[in-house]
């Protein structure tokens, strides 16, 4: 990988081993597959789409760090 | 309980959104339980998109939680959408950029040179090493006059060998920057290398500081300019898009 900043490497890097995010998990909503992080009870954030319409990726309910309720199937 | 504007907001996003596949089947009112909040964000009228790059771009390694970072996986589809969609004319690209990976930063910027829509970017605060390509990737480059643009050698992260294959290759990571530069904009490939190795600019690296009206003067950026007249140049390539003749 090249890093081509003006930010030096050592303030980019200075945590990188630091376990400060929750493991993601994927979930389908809306017929959309999300890559989530919990959020909570029944919450989750998006941290990234998987899903091959490119209109989803404008859709403003989908943007990444935007919380979904995901209700418990029955 | 919905009002009247906010049913007419709904009805218009769900027109907006007509040549983009299934809409959503939630109303306004089930915000609350879909999202936790009490309105979604205001259905957009404009025809034109509004991309906004900033922080780092992150490429193929995931960048430590206290970076603020753009993620290519998330900009390049968006790139898709817009270059299909029947409602967006035109896109504005708006760049506050300390740089990041050189082959997300230039496949971001290859995606809007070879957009059909018309494209303008601009550069507000910084559009800083691999910013520098995405500012000129679009059809015309607006820079304001506070905002600056750090032009300076790539680097390389992790083990390096030292031998002269890897001084080779690095040079030629460099061009791949530089050619694109040179072939977006005025700016000719001996002036780019002068500014890149230029000396006494920076205090702890090789390179030079270009400062709103600087950019312009040597042929990088287009205009110097704020969001108005941005605006105005998209809107004027956008009716020369669509054939008729300039405002």
């Amino acid at each position: 990988m090249i890093l081509h900043t003006i930010v030096p490497i050592q303030y980019i890097f200075s945590d990188y081993t630091a376990q400060t995010r929750s493991t993601p998990r994927l979930i389908e909503w809306n017929n959309v597959k999300l890559e989530v992080l919990p959020a909570g009870e029944g919450k989750y954030q998006i941290n990234r789409i998987l899903s091959t319409n490119p209109f989803d990726y404008l859709n403003p309910r989908l943007q990444p760090g935007i919380i979904i309720q995901v209700d418990p199937k029955i | 309980m919905l009002n009247k504007s906010e049913n007419l907001s709904v009805q218009s996003q769900q027109s907006q959104n007509a040549d983009e596949g299934p809409a959503f089947p939630y109303s306004q009112a089930e915000n609350i339980k879909e999202f936790g909040v009490a309105s979604a964000p205001p259905a957009l009228d404009s025809d034109i998109h509004c991309l906004t790059i900033v922080g780092q771009i992150e490429g193929h390694i995931m960048l430590p939680p206290q970076n603020k970072t753009t993620k290519y996986e998330h900009v390049i589809p968006q790139l898709v959408a817009i270059e299909q969609s029947k409602n967006i004319k035109g896109l504005l690209l708006i760049l506050n950029t300390v740089g990041g990976d050189v082959e997300a930063g230039l496949a971001i910027a290859e995606m809007i040179s070879t957009m059909s829509k018309p494209t303008v970017s601009l550069v507000l605060g910084g559009g800083h090493s691999i910013g520098v390509p995405l500012a000129v990737s679009a059809d015309c480059s607006f820079i304001a006059p506070s905002a600056t643009m750090t032009i300076h050698p790539i680097r390389m992260t992790g083990l390096v060998v030292g031998i002269p294959q890897t001084y080779e290759y690095l040079n030629r990571m460099q061009d791949r920057v530089v050619d694109f530069i040179v072939r977006h904009s005025k700016i000719s490939k001996e002036k780019l290398n002068e500014l890149l190795k230029g000396t006494g600019g920076l205090s702890s690296d090789v390179g030079t500081v270009l400062i709103g009206e600087e950019a312009v003067r040597y042929g990088i950026i287009d205009y110097v300019g704020g969001v108005k007249e941005a605006i105005l140049k998209l809107r004027e390539l956008i009716s020369q898009n669509e054939g008729g003749g300039p405002h």
